[in-house]
């Protein structure tokens, strides 16, 4: 077990329902929010929002646009105010301090890197008073761990859209921050670069141990960056775990629904089985329909219209020379998962 | 010329965006298609902007050969105290109106406090008071308690003209802190910055480019004046050139003497251009313009306070005085000649504006029409355009006088026609020195139609003419009417060309100001001053008032 495991394991613990115990393992959470509120206009846009963060953990809070989890992102910076609740960073209570006394970094999705000033004077710009040597050397330190180094003393402008977004990190990073904010940090960039960059500020976070809260509304990239995943929906977070267990074990419908495809089978419980595209299999004849089939490279998707009503999506593995079932074809759905399926209420 | 230090306030900013080279290279249409394909329209593009360039290269080409004595006597007695009252004045207005047009614009872009609103449309009035009408109204009210003799002080005059000037700055710093992400401000708190930090490392030099174009109309304005100096005493070079003019009648020394001032507006441009350097001043990304601090209490009365006192100096006191004396002037005024001379005078003045700016709006829409501005020879027609706005307006009188009296000696012209003292003269001067705010409102107007926008509308099957009717005006169009209303100001107020080149029965407004003052008639000048204020008021209502629409159309 890798210290950082056990450290998430310590706040997963913390999460599941035991209290913190505050003697030892505080020191461990980087960021912890505790009732958090926001309202406008008296409507709460963040809602009795609680959650803790680990030191070096990536915390990915994922949710549809408008719900809140930009503005709780805010709220934790300390650039909107709270109506009620607590912001602790790394054990120090922020909640009515100001922005720039928290210690905290921020990624917006448009970098928002200062354009009138050098990639230097940009990263530079958290650092404070500081002899000029040991300025530069920590620019070209920070440079090189976003994997840009001699970009100095170019502009903004003069640089591509994924390496601003590096430079945004690492200015973010250069002041030790307790814990980094981002904020939709990819959304802005081409699909084809999106991967590359989003590795290299992954790495670059992991590499500076640095706890991240990263607000994306892409269920893909919070699955795949995220220690942990929060699940949040008009204004407050309706599950926190691990991506795989979001996934495979979400709390409610919506949750099931917004992190992937999913069809839900009548339990004997009265509660409802939920099966992933990937739990199903079709065989040719019976008294199912296909409606429709997606080829998606690994897997053709069939939507399948069962014969009790209800359309659900099957996923069967492609391959090269791959006979696949054509749309109006009758086919029989059965559930084909190695595991128990997963009972969330109807 | 074409770059952002002389663009009128409405447009500084999209200027500089403009610049940026957009992802979108769709085959464009409508009036920014039109683009001049066909060789007459071409002819007539080159023609106006050449027409429009030649006073000002003629003033400049004067100095080739210079009348020496005339020089040798300006350098033994006037001219050190010229060049040191004229930068004196220049650098102090300069630092007046950028610290207080950059402080209240902040203040009503940042804060709310109760009237702020109303207080952030008030505080552009000052525009509609030329400062030879401030300047009277204070002279004589601080006469007595200061006595006739300080009161005609360079400082009081840097004063008045910084009252009437602040505007320039104060829109461009509004619209470029309207335009900055609060993003940018949000990173800047994270790292460490108080709010005020943020303001002066991050919002103030992000606003610098859109600061410098309203410093330098304000320094051309400053260059320019002839009317407030001459009150306060003040002689500098601009005071010269006229002095030397109607002293000596000597047209070349007069131009040789202008050129200074074009040197300065030169000098002036070239400091914030290589100040500038690499950087850029525009953000990527979506704008959602900076949040809004609440004030109460104390910060509350002290912003809103500030805010009135600036109001009540610029303007509502020196109105109120206008009144009572136009109501004076009313009564002694016995047999009704006033009220006479008043429409006289009015009518004149609105002919002139009127004729002046449709015919700068006329031009401009030809040239943004028919001007390829990513041809380098229609960087250089653009350039020749707009020469004018850079050169101060004696400069422009005397430029037009030496080409106007050079065109009637040829002889071209029918018989008996002269157009030295013409009212075609006249309006020629006022195109060339105008011309420049209609042009770059118009093309940064346009500009901001998108081209996806345009691409659109002509695969649905619009024609050229269908998008420039249908899309390009409607969008551009409060943008277009702006730039309009801001000549039609200028043209009002305007003083110089007017005084040097008006012909024969054509007395605007501001003639009659100033010969009422310059005998020290305040209660005489006070009934034009108040015509001259209350159109002003008008047109600067319709400037906001589109503005505002403008934004609306174009968001």
């Amino acid at each position: 077990m890798t210290d950082l495991d056990r450290r998430v394991d310590t706040v997963l613990g913390a999460m599941d329902g035991e209290a913190l115990d505050h003697g030892g393992p505080e020191r461990t959470v980087a960021l912890a929010v505790h009732g958090a509120r926001r309202e406008i206009g008296g409507r709460a846009i963040v809602d009795d929002v609680s959650f803790e963060v680990a030191d070096g953990e990536l915390f990915a809070l994922v949710g549809p646009s408008g719900c809140g989890k930009s503005s709780l992102l805010r709220l934790i910076a300390g650039l909107d105010p709270a109506a009620g609740g607590r912001v602790v960073l790394a054990g120090r209570d922020v909640t009515t301090l100001a922005p720039e006394k928290r210690r905290i970094g921020l990624v917006f999705q448009d970098h928002a890197l200062f354009p009138h000033r050098r990639i230097d004077q940009n990263i530079a710009f958290g650092l404070g008073r500081m002899d000029r040597r040991d300025r530069a050397r920590r620019v070209e330190e920070l440079l090189e761990l976003v994997r840009l180094p001699g970009m100095a003393k170019r502009y903004p402008h003069e640089l591509s859209g994924g390496e601003q977004q590096r430079i945004a990190l690492a200015r973010a990073l250069a002041p030790d921050p307790a814990v980094v904010l981002l904020d939709e940090p990819f959304a802005s960039l081409d699909p084809s670069l999106r991967d590359d960059v989003r590795t290299d500020v992954v790495a670059a976070l992991r590499d500076r141990g640095a706890a991240a809260v990263m607000v994306t509304h892409e269920r893909d990239e919070a699955l795949a960056i995220g220690d942990r995943v929060a699940v949040m929906s008009a204004g407050r977070i309706l599950q926190i775990d691990r991506p795989e267990e979001v996934y495979e074990r979400p709390v409610d419908r919506f949750v099931a629904e917004f992190l992937g495809e999913a069809a839900f089978l009548p339990a004997d419980d009265g509660r409802v089985a939920m099966v992933r595209p990937h739990d199903l299999a079709v065989s040719d004849g019976g008294p199912d329909v296909i409606v429709d089939r997606r080829y998606l490279g690994a897997v053709w998707r069939y939507d399948v219209r069962r014969a009790d009503g209800p359309v659900v999506a099957v996923d069967v593995a492609a391959g090269p020379g791959d006979r696949s079932l054509q749309v109006g074809g009758q086919v029989t759905v059965s559930v084909a998962a190695d595991h128990p399926l997963h009972h969330l209420p109807a | 010329m074409t770059d952002t230090s002389t663009l009128p306030p409405t447009l500084a900013s999209d200027e500089i965006i403009a610049d940026r080279p957009g992802p979108l290279r769709v085959p464009q249409g409508g009036i920014v298609a039109a683009r001049a394909r066909s060789l007459p329209a071409s002819f007539a593009v080159a023609a106006v902007a050449i027409a429009v360039s030649i006073p000002v290269l003629v003033t400049v080409w004067s100095i080739v050969q210079p009348s020496t004595d005339v020089w040798a006597e300006l350098w033994a007695t006037r001219l050190p105290g010229m060049l040191r009252d004229t930068a004196t004045l220049l650098f102090t207005v300069l630092a007046g109106t950028l610290v207080l047009g950059t402080a209240l614009a902040w203040l009503v872009t940042a804060y709310q406090f109760p009237g702020r609103r109303l207080l952030g449309w008030l505080l552009v009035t000052p525009l509609a008071i030329p400062g030879y009408v401030l300047g009277f109204v204070w002279l004589d009210t601080l006469q007595e308690p200061l006595g006739a003799r300080a009161v005609r002080s360079i400082w009081l005059c840097a004063l008045v003209l910084t009252l009437t000037l602040y505007p320039y700055v104060y829109l461009f710093a509004r619209a470029a802190f309207r335009e900055q992400s609060q993003r940018a401000v949000d990173v800047a708190r994270s790292l460490g910055c108080s709010r005020l930090q943020a303001f002066w490392k991050v919002v103030l030099p992000m606003a610098r480019p859109s600061l410098a174009g309203g410093a330098a109309l304000v320094g051309m304005e400053v260059l320019t004046d002839v009317g407030t100096v001459r009150l306060f005493n003040v002689s500098t070079v601009a005071d010269g050139v006229l002095r030397v003019w109607f002293g000596t009648g000597n047209r070349n020394a007069a131009a040789e003497l202008s050129v200074l001032l074009i040197g300065v507006a030169i000098v002036l441009i070239a400091i914030e251009r290589l100040g500038r350097g690499r950087a850029r001043y525009t953000q990527g990304g979506a704008r959602q313009g900076l949040t809004v601090h609440r004030l109460r209490g104390v910060g509350a009365t002290a912003a809103a306070t500030a805010g009135w006192s600036v109001f009540a100096i610029a303007v509502a006191l020196p109105v109120i005085r206008l009144i009572t004396w136009t109501q004076e002037a009313r009564r002694t005024d016995q047999t009704a000649t006033v009220a006479g001379d008043l429409g006289f005078h009015l009518m004149s003045s609105l002919r002139v504006a009127a004729v002046a700016t449709l015919t700068c709006l006329a031009l401009g829409l030809l040239l943004v029409a028919g001007l390829n501005r990513r041809r380098a020879s229609g960087k250089v027609l653009a350039r020749l355009a707009t020469l004018g706005y850079a050169v101060p307006g004696p400069v422009v009188a005397i430029g037009v006088l030496i080409t106007l009296a050079a065109l009637d000696r040829t002889g071209v012209l029918p018989d008996g026609w002269l157009l030295v003292g013409s009212f075609a003269g006249l309006i020629y001067a006022l195109v060339v020195r105008f011309l420049a705010v209609a042009y770059q409102g118009i093309e940064s107007s346009v500009g901001k139609v998108s081209p996806s926008v345009i691409a659109s509308a002509r695969t649905l099957g619009a024609g050229r003419f269908r998008v420039a009717t249908r899309i390009e005006l409607p969008i551009a169009g409060a943008g277009i009417i702006a730039a309009s209303v801001l000549v039609a100001i200028d043209t009002l107020k305007e003083l110089p060309i007017t005084l040097l080149l008006r012909p024969f029965g054509t007395e605007t407004l501001p003639i009659w100001v100033w010969q009422a003052t310059s005998e020290s008639l305040w209660v005489q000048a006070a009934v034009p001053s108040l015509a001259i204020v209350a159109v002003g008021m008008v047109l600067v209502a319709a400037l906001l008032w589109t503005l505002e629409h403008g934004a609306e159309t174009v968001s």
